[in-house]
This record gives C-alpha cells, sequence and structure tokens, in this order.
C-alpha cells in the first residue's frame, strides 16, 4: 500500500519497497548496539510510552477541566517525543548508506520517501502509545462547559497529540540543525547521549524546583502564562472540539488553535525542506535520468547594497554577518551569553529578586527603571558578546585580504561590523522589548524603549574598535576578554547613572522629570549620530 | 609598469630582502625564481604593500607605494603562497566580498562570477562553503578573486600549486593572452618547467639578492646549460651537487652512531 502512495509522489514503487526493506534491516542491526553497549530497543520505547500514556491518565480522576487534563497528556507526550527524536536522530536523519545507491538508478525523491516513511512510521508508532490511554480516559471528564462532544474525546484528541508530536519533532530537527553548526558530528552525538539521562531527570527536578504552591493557589492566574508553552497552544484545540461555544475560554481556544495549526504548519515544513535539501546535496551524485544536470549558476542582487554608500562597510557587513551565523566561537558566545541572560531573567522572575511589579513600577511618564535596566542587561551583554568575539577567527590567516584591499578609511571595516549589531542584534532586541512594553502599558510604551535603546547604542558606537579596524583577524588564542568587561562595566555605570539622575528627578517635580527625559532621550540620540559620523570620517 | 629600486627587508639581523633592484614593462612575463627562503615571497608582498619595506623605492602601474598605496592595490591582483581563505564564506560570498572591497558594481560583481564559475569548472561548488573545497579548489578561488577586479599588474606566487593539469594548462594561456593584452605578471614560482614555458624573461633571487635577471636564452648562454633547472642549480647552488649527494647517502646510510 505504501508503495502505491509513494509512486503517487513520483518515487518508483518496487525501489522504494526494496530500500524501505534495506532500512529496516539496517536501523534493525544497528540497534542491536555493538561493544556491549545495549541501545534502548524499540519495544522497550514503546513500553516506557505506554506507561507514560497510564500517568497522563490520571488527572480525569482529580476532576481537572478539558484544557488542563489536555494540557498535561500533550505535555507529557511532546516531551517524550522530543527525548526520543534526540538519540534516534542521527540514525533516521543522516543519509550514511547513501553511497551504498548511489551508483545505481535510484532518484532523489525515491530516497527521500524512503527516509521521510522511516521518520513517520516512529514517530506514529510512539505517539500512539503515548496517547492511547488519554484518548479513551476523555470520555469520563466532566465539567460546566462540556458538551455531548465528550464521547468523541478519542477521535478528537489523537490527531491534536499527533500535531503536536509532529511540532516536536520539527521544533528538536531545527534545534538539532542549529546545534550541528556549533558542535561536530561526534560531540553533538555525545551531547544527545548525556541529554538523555539529565532531561528526563529535570522533569522530576522541576516539582522541586519550580515554586508548586503558587501554582496551585493561584492556577487561573498562572494559566495564562501557559499558553506561551506550545502545550497550550494544542490542549487548547483539544478544549475547543469538546466544549461549548457560549464560554468565557473559548475565544481563548479558537486563538491558540490557530496559533498550533500555524506552528506546527510552519515547522514541521521548514526541518523538512532542510532535510529534504541535505539529501538533494548528497544525492545529487545519484544518476537521475542517466545523466547529471548541472544546474545554471544564478546570483542575485542583495536588495540592502543599495542602503550602503560605502562598498566596503557592505563587505565587510556581509562578511561578519556570514560569520556570525557560522563561526562557532562568535556563535558559541552569542548563544552562551543569550542562554545566561535568559536563566538570570527567569531566575529574577522565578525567586522574586526581581518581581514583575518592579518592571511595571513607573514614574511620572511612565518610565520604569526596573524595565530598562532589564532591556540594557539582556541587549548589552549580547552586542558585547558579539563584538567582543568578532575581532577572533579560526580564519583569522584570511584576513590577509582586508589589508590588501584599497581601504580609504579603514574604519569603514569597523563600522560594517557595528551595522551588523546594530540589524542583528539591536534591532530585534529593541522590537522584542518594545513589543512588551506596548503590552504593559500600551502606546506608551516607546517613551520605555527609549532611554534603555540609547545606552545599547551607546556601548555599540563607544564599544573600543580594534586597533587595526580589521574583523575576525586574530587567533582565537589570544582572546582578550577585559575590553569586554571593561566597556561592559562602563555600560552598567552609564545606565545605573541614568537611572538614578530620572529617580532623582521624580523627587524633585514631576515637571523636572519629564525635562530631565527629554534632555537625556534627545541629547543621546544627537550624541549618537555625531559620535557615528565622526567615528566614520577617519582616513588613512 | 613595476619599478623597484634597492628594496630591502630587514627581520632584525636578517635581510629578507637586500637592496634588490628590477623593472618589468606593460605585457611583460617575468619569472621570479629562488630556492625555499631565498626572499620571493617576501618580495611580492611588499609589491602588494602588505609588507613595509625597510628601505627602497617601488613603483607599480605609475603609482609609488610609499605616497599612493591606495591606487598602486586598486590596480594589483594578488594570489598568495598560501591559499588562506573565510572558509565559512561559499564561493560566490567570497568573491562577492572581494568585488565589493575592490568597489565593482553589484551587477558587474555578479556578471563576473558566473563567467569565472564557468570557466575555472566550479559553478557546480558555486554555493557550498570554501570548508568543503579541496586544494585545488581553494586555489581556484584565489585565482578568479585577483582576475575579478581586472587588475594592470598580477603578482602570481606560486599560483599553479594543488591545480590538475587541464587548470594549469587553460591558466597558462590565459596569462599569456592577458599578458598580450598588456597585463604586467610577475610569476614567482621553482617549478622551473612552468617558468621555461611561460616567462620570457627570468629573475633569479637568492638569499636575497637578485643573482641572475636575463631572457631564458641568455641565462643558457652565460651558464652553458640547456635547462633550466641546471641553469638554476649552477647559480644558486654553493657547494657541488654530487658532494652533497654522497654526503646525505652516507647519513641515511648510517645504522647507529657507533657503527
Amino acid at each position: 500500500m505504501l508503495e502505491k502512495i509513494a509512486a503517487k509522489f513520483g518515487a518508483c514503487p518496487i525501489q522504494y519497497k526494496l530500500l524501505l526493506q534495506t532500512e529496516k534491516t539496517v536501523e534493525g542491526r544497528a540497534l542491536e548496539g555493538k561493544q556491549g553497549t545495549t541501545k534502548l530497543s524499540l519495544s522497550l520505547t514503546c513500553a516506557f510510552c505506554f506507561l507514560i500514556s497510564i500517568f497522563s491518565t490520571l488527572p480525569v480522576f482529580f476532576g481537572m477541566d478539558v484544557f488542563t487534563y489536555a494540557l498535561i497528556g500533550i505535555t507529557m507526550s511532546m516531551f517524550t517525543v522530543g527525548m526520543w527524536t534526540l538519540p534516534y536522530f542521527d540514525l533516521l536523519l543522516s543519509p550514511i548508506n547513501y553511497p551504498v545507491v548511489a551508483h545505481t538508478p535510484v532518484s532523489s525523491r525515491t530516497y527521500f520517501l524512503v527516509k521521510l516513511t522511516q521518520i513517520l512510521k516512529y514517530a506514529v508508532l510512539l505517539l500512539t502509545c503515548l496517547n492511547i490511554f488519554p484518548s479513551f480516559s476523555g470520555i469520563f471528564i466532566r465539567g460546566d462547559n462540556i458538551t455531548i462532544l465528550c464521547y468523541f474525546f478519542p477521535v478528537f484528541y489523537p490527531p491534536i497529540a499527533f500535531m503536536a508530536g509532529f511540532f516536536t519533532i520539527g521544533v528538536m530537527t531545527a534545534f538539532a540543525g542549529y546545534l550541528t553548526k556549533l558542535y561536530s558530528v561526534k560531540r553533538l552525538q555525545k551531547i544527545s547521549k548525556s541529554a538523555q539521562f539529565i532531561l528526563p531527570l529535570l522533569l522530576p527536578a522541576s516539582f522541586f524546583l519550580i515554586p508548586t504552591d503558587v501554582v496551585v493557589d493561584n492556577y487561573k492566574s498562572v494559566l495564562k502564562w501557559l499558553y506561551v508553552f506550545p502545550s497550550g497552544w494544542f490542549a487548547g484545540g483539544v478544549s475547543l472540539a469538546v466544549s461549548t461555544l457560549e464560554r468565557p475560554g473559548f475565544i481563548r481556544d479558537l486563538v491558540l488553535t490557530g496559533i498550533a495549526m500555524f506552528s506546527t504548519l510552519l515547522l514541521v515544513l521548514i526541518p523538512l525542506r532542510s532535510i529534504a535539501k541535505t539529501y538533494s546535496k548528497y544525492l545529487s551524485f545519484l544518476m537521475e535520468s542517466g545523466s547529471r544536470q548541472k544546474d545554471r549558476l544564478r546570483i542575485k542582487q542583495p536588495f540592502l547594497a543599495r542602503f550602503f554608500k560605502s562598498r566596503e562597510v557592505y563587505a565587510v557587513f556581509r562578511l561578519s554577518a556570514a560569520y556570525m551565523l557560522r563561526d562557532r566561537q562568535i556563535l558559541h558566545q552569542l548563544a552562551s551569553g543569550a542562554v545566561v541572560s535568559l536563566i538570570m531573567v527567569a531566575m529574577f522572575f522565578v525567586r522574586k529578586i526581581y518581581p514583575i511589579e518592579f518592571i511595571e513600577y513607573h514614574y511620572a511618564i511612565g518610565l520604569s527603571p526596573g524595565f530598562t535596566g532589564l532591556f540594557v542587561f539582556l541587549g548589552v551583554v549580547t552586542v558585547f558578546g558579539f563584538l567582543s568575539s568578532v575581532e577572533y577567527s579560526e580564519h583569522w590567516k584570511a584576513s590577509w585580504m582586508l589589508s590588501l584591499v584599497p581601504l580609504r578609511k579603514p574604519y569603514d571595516l569597523w563600522r560594517g561590523v557595528v551595522t551588523v549589531t546594530f540589524i542583528y542584534i539591536v534591532l530585534p532586541s529593541t522590537l522584542l522589548f518594545f513589543i512588551l512594553a506596548t503590552v504593559l502599558w500600551g502606546v506608551m510604551g516607546i517613551f520605555f524603549i527609549l532611554p534603555g535603546l540609547l545606552v545599547v547604542l551607546f556601548s555599540v558606537i563607544t564599544y573600543p574598535k580594534p586597533e587595526s579596524s580589521i574583523p575576525l583577524s586574530k587567533e582565537p588564542v589570544e582572546i582578550d576578554r577585559m575590553t569586554g568587561c571593561l566597556a561592559y562595566g562602563i555600560s552598567m555605570l552609564i545606565a545605573g547613572v541614568l537611572v538614578g539622575v530620572q529617580f532623582l528627578a521624580r523627587f524633585i517635580h514631576v515637571s523636572v522629570y519629564i525635562g530631565v527625559y527629554c534632555v537625556i532621550v534627545i541629547g543621546g540620540l544627537i550624541g549618537f549620530v555625531y559620535l557615528f559620523r565622526k567615528r566614520g570620517q577617519k582616513t588613512v | 609598469m613595476i619599478s623597484v629600486s634597492h628594496l630591502t627587508k630587514e627581520y632584525g639581523e636578517k635581510k629578507a630582502v637586500d637592496n634588490i633592484s628590477f623593472e618589468a614593462t606593460k605585457g611583460e612575463i617575468v619569472g621570479y625564481l629562488g630556492p625555499n627562503g631565498a626572499g620571493k615571497s617576501t618580495t611580492l608582498k611588499m609589491l602588494v604593500g602588505l609588507l613595509q619595506p625597510t628601505s627602497g623605492n617601488i613603483s607599480v602601474a605609475g603609482y609609488s607605494a610609499e605616497t599612493e598605496l591606495l591606487e598602486l592595490k586598486q590596480r594589483v591582483g594578488y594570489v598568495p603562497e598560501e591559499a588562506q581563505l573565510y572558509e565559512h564564506l561559499t564561493l560566490v560570498e567570497h568573491l562577492q566580498l572581494m568585488g565589493r572591497l575592490y568597489h565593482l558594481e553589484e551587477e558587474l560583481i555578479a556578471h563576473k562570477i558566473v563567467q569565472l564559475a564557468k570557466l575555472f569548472d566550479m559553478e557546480a561548488q558555486a554555493n557550498q562553503r570554501i570548508s568543503s573545497f579541496s586544494q585545488g579548489m581553494r586555489q581556484k578561488c584565489l585565482i578568479m578573486a585577483a582576475l575579478l577586479h581586472n587588475p594592470d599588474v598580477l603578482f602570481l606566487d606560486e599560483p599553479f600549486t594543488n591545480l590538475d593539469v587541464t587548470t594549469v594548462t587553460f591558466l597558462k594561456s590565459l596569462l599569456q593572452r592577458l599578458a598580450e593584452l598588456g597585463k604586467t605578471i610577475l610569476y614567482c614560482t621553482h617549478i622551473l618547467e612552468v617558468a621555461e614555458t611561460l616567462c620570457p624573461r627570468i629573475m633569479i633571487i637568492n638569499e636575497g639578492k637578485i643573482i641572475a635577471d636575463a631572457p631564458v636564452a641568455d641565462l643558457r648562454q652565460q651558464t652553458n646549460q640547456t635547462a633550466l633547472n641546471e641553469i638554476f642549480v649552477q647559480l644558486t647552488e654553493t657547494t657541488g651537487l654530487d658532494e652533497k649527494t654522497d654526503e646525505a647517502v652516507r647519513i641515511v646510510m648510517e645504522d647507529t652512531p657507533n657503527a
């Protein structure tokens, strides 16, 4: 039957069947393990999933509503599928056996469909095991807004849970793809093996770490924060299917279902496209229709180029942007900075060191030192993370090219780097905080952004440039953290002074405060433009 | 096109290039030969502005390296000895970077990249990262980048390293045609067969000093040798080749220090 479906997608049914059989044999043997280390067999995984499935049914006996019940079941299912994807990812997705068929007239489409079938087969098998019990026990949920459709719970729940599973696989695939940029394949395999043990331990550990009393006592108020998590979106879908239309949470469920469907489509299609791309790269060596055809090389005119007056600035902008996303050293620095920042912010929130009230607390026209502090902290950490690492590269010896070219203003090279920082770091983080500020304070949100944005902008422009102005020109072993630390300390000091001055101004009078605010923002912007231009005028 | 007078480069006590002077006219291909460490690459690095000379004057394409370095740099193409490249870039991105740094228009850059990639048989690899390239492909990247901005003078430091026979043949032909069109080429190598067929004029540098500068035919006459490698050995070897070989054989054949 599968062959017929594959044939409809343009695959050769005989080759498809044979390759699928071969894949099955190869996988079976790989799962047998080697050198005494037995891998978790598929049957054991299924049994484990059944166990989780039974645990997921328990909330039905505690009288929980549909949304919470679905939330728990889907979260468990997504978490397990995510864990499962880690160790099996390499086995399923790596086309390690492609050279075996490379010399045969197998089309890349047939080969890709074989791989896709393998992934789907395992995904469906595991998701069935995970969701079979919660689907049936859902019939017994009782509540005010439940309709007769609740008896059809086993019909509605599995497709949504499956969608959540595919979404998770999509996220994990994309995440694994990103990690391959940071780490070598061998290192990644080690990480996935470690994650297999460590991450399941986090689940019970989270019961101790998360302030459960807050969750239990104020469930209704905490609930809205759960909509942020993907499992909440899918739970909204289940709730929408079996609950009445005339209830308070209808719009919420409708929106959540929309987000769930859109994100699944997006995340499943993107990794699939990426996998297909990887395959086509390898499988381009397969003989398609008896001969290899070369694609004609086409180069698109870059859209951003027209916005740059200086060709040098644009050239280095593109170089630095490419290295920002591809150089392990820089990626590592950015990722670790972002993770540390987020963990710290999360810790502040969870442990009430930095309560939400402090962020919301504001003066006169609504400037919040807490919010500014948070924006400056995250912005400056990321900016300095990038600027301090962009001087270094594993390919530092290639910087001879930047010394060879005729540069009238060597500072233009550093301006390219600065532009990358503005476009790739400052702009997205400002937008993010602007959205957050708008949520908290409405249209007045812009006033909360400006002081923090100024500090971040100044931190970029005043960051001490390397002596030669040439980025990616130093060997990573020479990394000098002192410059970054010093600049960071100064930025924090400026941010502190900025907040302090406003605080004092508010004590004097509200009109003084408004005046001080305007002076800081307008003066700051003028100063920034002046400094930016002045630095660019330096010639050889 | 190239004028060098009393050029010296010192590294502490050591003189890597010692008071050399020469000239190369428009359309000339000059072979710059010498043993390892003779000062060939150092000379080239000074000529393209990558190294500051200790003393002496350089003029390339009518521009002085001391006072008009930017104009000079705009008119030279350089292929270095080692293929050090930004390996996270693709071939297209690398050539775009170089084209932009030489102030070429985007449209022209794109057009030239497509044509060069086709000529150097790199179309299939054009959008692949350089890190996945073989040494020969990296060498092609360097050559394409050096030709991209239509330079008046080409400085080539061992340009045929790691290239296959077909590409070498094509490049030799290309360099000859470019010279006919008025480009000056300083070709630095220690592979004498290529220099002999490509360069009508040969300069030999040894221990930082130019010890010969003449057409190949004149060098043959001066040294009474027919092959360029024999001329080279005669001019650069300080001790006799036979004695040196005997000494090497004796060392290789020794079993133990006391034997």
